[in-house]
């Protein structure tokens, strides 16, 4: 024990530098979050200690509850489609035509431009009533499309924008992964008969379940708090359709006051997001387990 | 390699021959499809950058209207766009800021990732929980206990307010431990009967070794605090210290913007990263793809 | 040996005093003033405040934009609650939000300070009751750059219809031109705003209100019959929903009327080919518009800040200052005295429409100055949309509007 513990004091000074700054924003704030989510704090007046009515109150409230299945029809969507188009277009960005460079610059380039430049030119390219892309849709007798106005639509516009904006990174993981993959195998198949698509799917995609698995958690954890881009396109409308959880924390804390509430969604979301980390935690320790 | 494997290769090598022409024209035909359909998918990934890019320079009054190519090219969009916000310093305190946070997580992350890696200490489990957490804590729930915090410092409106609260990154440390792990141990006993010391160890042996995953999350962190809003929009609010995110959201006005002037505005915030991204293009994809996320 | 202590006392303080003197006279109060509104309408201030600094040598205003909007302003000034400095020391607050920082006591009461009353009394009736919703006197927010929403249409759409200006006067009149404009030319004929700001002129301008006795009112008759027949112009196809490109799309000819605050006209008049005219904000029984733009507060500051801050207050309600800020802006005089300027007249006789905000003065009415008013907006244009866009029947989704933000007005 006293030689361990004389360990842990050579370790800190390593371990330091991170941990102060942990300490000071992440952890102290924390506990003040938790603290508040018991409390009635608005910034206007002394808290006053509530017990769990911000606890009860989200749980009564329809928005709470719209904005969580909003979230993972929105986290699921965008991760789906981050993992199939992510695969896909490493396939094709491992292809060796004379288009690849211009698409492996194209594919990732929308990753290094941010999430409010994103917004804008996004607004301004799918604009409805005159936005280049809906006035090329007239010219096919499309009516305009209210890609970020129309309540059915708007959370679709959403997840296009957010797969364009980050689909580059699933890209260039699973690019990397199919070089990582020796040939060999797929020709041995190829040599028995398999055709190309029996070789993608009962070969290399199994090849690259690790890099899926990462792809998929990575998403799923990075969607779930996101809310960036609603902020800037669509502020959670139209009739709340595109309302996420993080948007509603945000609306809360900073233009209702509601710092309690908003205090209380937070740990929820907390805890939503640990429990996403434990799964992934789970699934990962099975996968060594069976290999 | 093993004689199955061989034979297997042989075989491959002896279809491929057996039917040359029609093998040949095959391959022809899917070449030219991947390349078709890579054209496609790189337009859709770059037109809506293209349309912002034609729509800075045209008139206000031929935005939504006219020609998709602008009528007449007006570069004064792009002078307006530079001369309505203080741009110069924008980007100066986004480099410097992202610069200092770059330096400082690859530092903190290695010391970090070299403890969890490399040593045995009491608590070491629990240890690596706290530093790991953070990478659960959706950060903007922090922001205002943060703000409260900044203010107690007296850091508000200063650099300390958009640099100190970044210094450390659990993705780093994770990253990085994950990549110390499998740098072998021989390495380090070798440094150790050269008497080096761990420090001595981790700079000139360790960071070295590793250095593909270091630029990845260079990277990664670099392009993090560059494109970071919420935070140094709520932390500033003077434009000695403003970055250049929170700067292009000025041009924007509750009664109808210039809309010209705001893409032309978002085209010269985006193009300084653009151009290091073309010339550094294939390391941005290298270090990304290294960065050790692969399971 | 006390007494000479006294005299060196003396002697000490007498030259702090000197000294203090001194620097008073070669150092300027400094403060500053967060804003809301970025773009031109950013500039336009940022033109008068550098118009104050030259203008006098004892106080130096720095202007700093929120990086947003007015809900930017009330983010910032609440953080700064929050940590226990104010955010900055002069703020500008949309008309309907300082009562929410004026209970919470953020704001300085201002009815204190040199000239308050002559000031004051110079307001147009309509800003100084959206000033002093009590009439009790005491006063937190001075009126600055307000607005009220006027009718723009294009007279191109408009004649292809054989629609005149005349038949836009009232809202069910125009129910049945924009049905003309639709037929004629195949385009929605006007934009709506979910935002309930227009709203709120109709249902005064139907004898309603809509929030009255501490609750919101739009279960009442006469708002009921504003909600249907707006909600009839999508019904029958002739509308949509604006949002923040709608200056463009109206400019680009994809439909024929806006309603929109006399300060967007800039905006529009860059953007528009085609001669845009202006026209009266409809009613339905009787004129009514409501009043918009923002105010200026002081936060809880030093004295001595607090007379710089008002100085500048002050200096911005005079007719000259106010005509040069209108010039660029083409926000309301908020005094008589501007509105009388000849060249002030002169200026608004120099193009059609220029005139309408101040014309419609006389009729314009406060926004609603509950605390819980911003939070139940929100809920509002949800309920709004809902009825646009996803065609749910008007009455049933009031009511449940109305239940639902009972509690926020507790």
């Amino acid at each position: 024990m006293s030689v361990s513990l004389r360990r842990l004091g050579q370790a800190l000074p390593y371990l330091l530098p991170a941990l102060v700054v942990f300490g000071l924003f992440t952890y102290y704030p924390l506990w003040n979050v938790i603290y508040m989510s018991f409390t009635d704090a608005d910034f206007l007046r002394a808290p006053n200690w509530v017990g769990l009515d911000n606890y009860t109150k989200m749980f009564n409230a329809q928005e709470f509850w719209a904005s969580l299945t909003i979230t993972t029809i929105f986290a699921v969507g965008v991760t789906a489609l981050e993992v199939v188009l992510g695969m896909m277009l490493g396939f094709l960005m491992n292809a060796k035509t004379r288009v690849t460079p211009l698409l492996r610059a194209a594919v990732f380039a929308p990753v290094v431009i941010s999430v409010s430049a994103t917004a804008i030119l996004w607004l301004f390219f799918l604009n409805t009533q005159a936005g280049p892309v809906n006035r090329a849709l007239a010219l096919f007798g499309i009516p305009p499309i209210g890609w970020f106005t129309d309540p059915k639509i708007a959370l679709l516009g959403v997840i296009v924008v957010a797969v364009w904006k980050g689909v580059g990174l699933p890209a260039v993981l699973y690019l990397s992964g199919l070089q990582g993959i020796s040939r060999e195998l797929e020709e041995a198949a190829i040599v028995d008969g398999a055709n190309r698509w029996q070789v993608a799917s009962r070969i290399t995609i199994p090849l690259l379940a690790p890099t899926t698995m990462v792809v998929f958690f990575i998403s799923l954890v990075g969607t779930f708090q996101s809310y960036g881009l609603v902020l800037l396109l669509t502020r959670g409308g139209p009739v709340g359709s595109t309302e996420l959880l993080g948007y509603y924390i945000f609306e809360n804390a900073f233009q209702f006051f509601q710092m309690g509430y908003a205090s209380a969604l937070s740990v929820a979301l907390f805890v939503l997001l640990a429990l996403l980390a434990w799964m992934q935690f789970k699934v990962s320790e099975r996968r060594v387990h069976y290999q | 390699m093993t004689a199955s494997d061989k034979s297997a290769s042989d075989k491959y090598r002896e279809r491929h021959q057996s039917k040359p022409y029609s093998r040949r024209r095959a391959a022809a035909r899917a070449a030219w499809l991947q390349g078709s359909l890579s054209l496609l998918v790189s337009l859709f990934f770059v037109l809506p950058l293209l349309f912002m890019l034609l729509g800075a320079f045209k008139q206000q009054r031929e935005v939504f209207l006219g020609s998709f190519i602008p009528e007449q090219w007006v570069w004064g969009n792009f002078l307006e766009a530079w001369n309505g916000a203080p741009f110069g310093r924008y980007f100066f305190n986004s480099l410097l800021v992202s610069i200092i946070v770059t330096v400082s997580v690859v530092l903190t992350s290695s010391l970090a990732a070299f403890a969890f890696s490399r040593m045995q200490f009491f608590g070491k489990g629990l240890l690596f929980i706290l530093a790991l957490g953070p990478l659960m804590i959706p950060g903007d729930v922090l922001l205002i206990p943060n703000f409260i915090t900044i203010r107690q410092f007296g850091w508000q409106n200063s650099y300390p307010a958009l640099i100190v609260p970044f210094l450390a990154s659990a993705f780093g440390i994770f990253l990085l431990r994950q990549a110390f792990l499998k740098t072998s141990q021989e390495l380090e006993d070798a440094s150790r009967i050269d008497g080096a010391t761990p420090l001595q160890f981790l700079f000139r042996i360790l960071m070295p070794v590793n250095a593909p995953a270091l630029s990845a999350l260079s990277v990664l962190t670099f392009l993090g605090i560059w494109n970071a809003l919420v935070w140094p929009y709520i932390a500033i609010s003077k434009d000695e210290f403003r970055t250049v995110q929170v700067g292009l959201a000025s041009f924007t006005n509750l009664e109808g913007s210039n809309v010209p002037v705001v893409l032309a505005a978002t085209t010269l915030v985006i193009l300084p990263v653009m151009v290091v991204y073309i010339f550094a293009q294939k390391w941005f994809i290298d270090s990304a793809a290294s960065s050790g996320l692969k399971g | 040996m006390k007494k000479r202590f006294a005299i060196l006392a003396a002697a000490f303080g007498f030259g702090g005093v000197l000294l203090g003197a001194a620097q008073g006279q070669a150092k300027r109060t400094e403060v500053t003033f967060l804003y809301g509104l970025g773009g031109e309408l950013g500039k336009a201030i940022e033109v008068m405040i550098k118009g104050f600094n030259e203008s006098q040598s004892d106080v130096t205003v720095k202007g700093e934009f929120s990086g947003s909007n007015y809900e930017g302003v009330v983010t910032k000034a609440l953080a700064g609650i929050a940590a226990g400095a104010p955010a900055a020391d002069i703020l500008q607050l949309e008309v309907s939000y300082w009562p929410r920082l004026a209970q919470a006591g953020a704001l300085e009461e201002l009815s204190k300070f040199d000239g308050f009353k002559t000031t004051f009394d110079n307001f147009w009736p309509v800003f100084k009751r959206q000033a002093d919703p009590d009439g009790n006197g005491k006063v937190f927010a001075m009126p600055w750059n307000n607005s009220n929403p006027v009718t723009y249409y294009n007279p191109d759409l408009l004649a292809k219809a054989g629609v005149k200006e005349a038949d836009l006067r009232t809202y069910t009149g125009m129910r049945e031109a924009a049905k003309k404009i639709k037929a004629a030319t195949g385009l929605p004929a006007v934009a709506i705003e979910s935002f309930p700001w227009v709203l709120e002129g109709a249902i005064a301008s139907n004898g309603g209100e809509i929030v009255k006795n501490n609750r919101l009112n739009m279960d009442s008759p006469e708002v009921l019959e504003v909600v249907n027949t707006w909600a009839g112009f999508f019904r029958d196809g002739t509308a949509v929903v604006s949002n923040a490109n709608s200056n463009l799309d109206f400019c680009a000819g994809k439909f024929a009327i806006r309603f929109s605050s006399v300060a967007s006209r800039p905006n529009i008049k860059n953007n528009c080919k085609f001669a845009f005219k202006v026209a009266p904000l409809p009613y339905f029984k009787k004129p009514s518009v409501p009043v918009g733009g923002a105010t200026l507060a002081i936060s809880k500051i030093s004295p001595d800040k607090q007379k710089a801050a008002w100085q500048f207050i002050k200096w911005l309600t005079q007719p000259e200052q106010q005509f040069t800020f209108i010039k660029m802006s083409n926000y309301v005089p908020i005094t008589r005295p501007t509105s009388e300027l000849k060249a002030f007249k002169d200026y608004i006789a120099s193009e059609q429409g220029l005139d309408m905000g101040v014309r419609q003065l006389p009729f314009a009415r406060p926004r609603p100055s509950t605390g819980a008013y911003f939070q139940v907006t929100t809920e509002i244009v949800k309920s709004l949309e809902s009825i646009y866009l996803n065609n749910t029947p008007v009455e049933s989704t009031l009511k449940d509007l109305v239940t639902r933000t009972a509690p926020l007005f507790k």
